[in-house]
């Protein structure tokens, strides 16, 4: 089979690893991290416009190597192509290699920041990104020092306090895919977690979506199949979501 | 009375430091609190809702907005309660529900509902339904408003509205959700009363529904 597959880059040495056990022609183009960042609709923009152009040539399937993402996969239309998404909330799903999975560790452990080696090789955004980024659209990005200026030295730690998302936070879990260059980071975030004063754990990550995508092993429990002519929709159930035909 | 105008524009500007002193001030002349509060300061707070949502101000101008008027009313609430005043203003809970430990969203809500006239308990992060049950009951709460940041955590809003339908109290309050991952659609699909996309809409929805402050 003939896929183009489009995805973040924080699967690249994954997916690349799943490529090489596949006999798919696969054609791949992996989108920065950072859009992320962006609103829902900014993020779906920049990957519609990838698939906009592999829609113009003649691919079996177009991958994606996203999950809900927040909710940018909401009103993606399959024009020509069908689109293959993974039915999971986020990376640490993908990665963990199962929704069930991710979710069992998520609710005995509240306040976990997940890390895996492609979270943390990108972690800086590029200057076009920030600057249309969430946090700069509401102002939460502000550098120290202007802070300083416009509320005064005393107000200082109630705002850092304030817009501190992760202050709650309280365990680091790395997720482990079995990568070559994997012990640097994991002890690196080892250390990220000792000078925030978190409890830090390794988790036994999973390829096994990514190569089930790869593949073309799309079971419906897994796999939502965006069919040309419909699009994807919220649902409220384990499914995450659903496809429709898109005169309804 | 005329510097009162002053409290307003702390508020309105952000500066806690005055927001106190034109409080004292105004409490030493023996000026009704109600006054300070009503005209002064919640139309204040209305003002910053509309610059926040019109992109005029940003989250830390809203925090800092947020702290004036809390600062303001710290002065303020023991003189209403020890005057054994019947505190009628209405009660609303917010929480951000269970497994979710965000609350950026859920603060600036609660610190505007505040600013809007509302009495506000914030259970926190983390919420399961019976403790969102358990606060309406204590509190006598007409309004519960739910927050999620991720899409893992976003069905416990459902819980939490099933888990008032089963208690047999969903008719009582009016419940809203609210939250990055949060849309009409899915707010629609659970049953809950409403959802906005930002805090200030939010509470000028919550208004809306509770018949408050219409203007």
């Amino acid at each position: 089979m003939n896929f183009k597959l489009i995805s973040c880059e924080v699967f690249k040495h994954e997916l690349l690893h799943c490529i090489n056990k596949s006999n798919n022609n696969i054609d791949t183009e992996f989108i920065a991290k950072g859009i992320h960042d962006l609103n829902s609709k900014g993020m779906q923009n920049r990957i519609v416009k990838s698939i906009q152009k592999a829609d113009q040539k003649r691919f079996d399937a177009i991958l994606l190597g996203y999950g809900l993402c927040n909710t940018w996969i909401y009103g993606l239309v399959a024009h020509k192509t069908p689109l293959i998404v993974p039915r999971i909330h986020d990376c640490i799903g993908v990665l963990l290699g199962s929704k069930q999975k991710y979710l069992d560790y998520y609710f005995e452990n509240p306040g976990t920041y997940y890390q895996s080696v492609g979270w943390m090789e990108n972690t800086e955004n590029k200057p076009i990104i920030k600057k249309r980024s969430l946090q700069r659209l509401y102002g939460m990005d502000m550098p120290q020092d202007e802070l300083k200026a416009q509320f005064g030295e005393e107000n200082l730690d109630y705002l850092n306090n304030a817009m501190d998302q992760i202050k709650h936070y309280s365990n680091m879990a790395f997720i482990d895919t079995g990568l070559d260059s994997q012990h640097n980071y994991q002890k690196k975030a080892m250390a990220k977690a000792e000078i925030k004063n978190w409890s830090f754990d390794v988790l036994k990550g999973s390829k096994k979506l990514l190569q089930q995508l790869i593949n073309g092993d799309w079971p419906e429990s897994e796999f939502l199949v965006v069919k040309p002519g419909s699009k994807v929709e919220q649902s409220v159930g384990e499914d995450l979501m659903t496809a429709v035909p898109l005169i309804f | 009375m005329n510097y009162l105008e002053k409290l307003h524009d702390a508020v309105l500007n952000g500066n806690p430091t005055i927001a106190v002193e034109i409080t004292e001030k105004a409490l030493r002349e023996k000026i009704d609190p109600h006054i300070l509060i009503n005209e002064y300061m919640i139309r204040a707070m209305d003002e910053v809702g509309v610059r926040f949502e019109r992109f005029e101000y940003f989250i830390p101008q809203l925090l800092m907005s947020a702290k004036a008027m809390k600062s303001a009313m710290a002065l303020i609430r023991p003189l209403l309660i020890s005057e054994g005043e019947e505190d009628n203003s209405i009660c609303a809970i917010t929480g951000t529900v269970k497994g979710d430990v965000h609350d950026i969203g859920k603060n600036l809500l609660g610190a505007l509902l505040e600013g809007g006239g509302f009495r506000v308990v914030d259970l926190g992060t983390n919420v399961s339904p019976e403790q969102f049950i358990e606060a309406v009951e204590t509190h006598k709460a007409k309004l519960v408003c739910m927050s999620a940041l991720l899409t893992t955590t976003m069905p416990g809003m459902k819980t939490t509205i099933d888990a008032f339908k089963d208690a047999g109290i969903r008719d009582e309050v009016i419940m809203l959700v609210g939250g990055a991952p949060v849309t009409h659609h899915f707010a629609k699909d659970i049953g809950a009363d409403g959802y906005k996309d930002n805090a200030s809409a939010g509470v000028v929805l919550a208004k809306k529904l509770l018949g408050v402050g219409q203007k």
